[in-house]
């Protein structure tokens, strides 16, 4: 890393390369979660860095920085990422981090199954949840990031969330927490509000 | 009628996705990524910026950076004319 310039006092008040380091992990993972490649991931967002510094004089000092760049690599996905978007095979991602620790470790195998399910949920699915559920951003701020009305993010979360759900009960995942183990209360809780009664 | 129950009453700050049980697991997942040590490109990248703003105007564009603006076919203006 490279030593302060003494001429960098010429630059503005807002100091974009701190901005920019500390909101770089977050852009890698909201970028992961919407490619599903890893190095897709990545060369976004180095193009969303470098459309971020040409636009640096467009960012107002005091706004949320975070959500302005989020903004511009999401723009840089679906309008540009569209033509050259290689095929999601998020089997690597799905895999990526399963059996980290031992499967007899209860959280670890819900977490592997979790992970799994997420990987089944498209890509507007992924986006909103990692939004609004992991990003720490709010509805308001999820919902001018991705151009559309608050009650529009509200209702995606809604259906992203039954998704997930029905995913996680169908079955068709391998996990390793059924069987004769009893399901997890809160996981149990997420499944049953996520799934509409059985019968209708 | 039977309506799906609300999981979790309690709204986390900043929106959340209204389930402890899902936020908590969405946020490992995330947390994962998040927590990966930049690759050597990010921080060649990081360098460059320094460079750019270390010498306002003084300097064009660097070579790499403008290959990047290439393959994204951005106007090649320095950030800041």
């Amino acid at each position: 890393m490279t030593a302060p310039d003494p001429a960098a006092a010429a630059a503005p008040s807002f100091d974009i390369r701190r901005e920019v380091v500390a909101v770089m992990p977050h852009l890698r993972a909201f970028a992961r979660f919407l490619t599903g490649n890893r190095e897709r991931a990545d060369d976004l967002v180095q193009d969303a860095v470098v459309r971020c510094l040409q636009a640096a004089h467009q960012f107002q000092p005091g706004t949320n920085f975070k959500a302005w760049m989020f903004t511009i690599l999401r723009n840089l996905f679906y309008n540009e990422g569209r033509k050259n978007r290689v095929k999601l095979d998020p089997l690597d991602e799905m895999n990526a981090g399963a059996h980290a620790m031992p499967p007899d470790q209860q959280a670890g195998l819900e977490f592997d199954d979790f992970r799994r399910a997420f990987w089944h949920l498209n890509e507007e699915q992924r986006e909103v949840l990692i939004l609004v559920g992991a990003s720490g951003m709010s509805y308001d701020e999820a919902a001018a990031i991705c151009g559309v009305a608050v009650g529009t993010i509200k209702s995606r979360v809604s259906r992203a969330r039954a998704q997930l759900a029905r995913v996680m009960e169908g079955g068709g995942l391998g996990s390793r927490t059924s069987g004769n183990q009893e399901m997890p209360a809160e996981m149990a809780a997420f499944l049953a509000a996520g799934t509409p009664p059985k019968g209708r | 009628m039977a309506e799906k129950p609300k999981a979790g009453s309690a709204k986390p700050q900043g929106g959340g996705a209204s389930d402890p049980w899902l936020t908590d697991q969405l946020r490992q997942l995330y947390d994962e990524v998040a927590s990966e040590p930049l690759p050597k490109d990010f921080v060649d990248l990081l360098d460059r910026i320094d460079e750019i703003y270390g010498a306002v105007a003084k300097e064009p564009v660097p070579q790499d950076l403008l290959s990047v603006l290439d393959r994204i076919g951005a106007p090649k203006k320095g950030p800041r004319s």
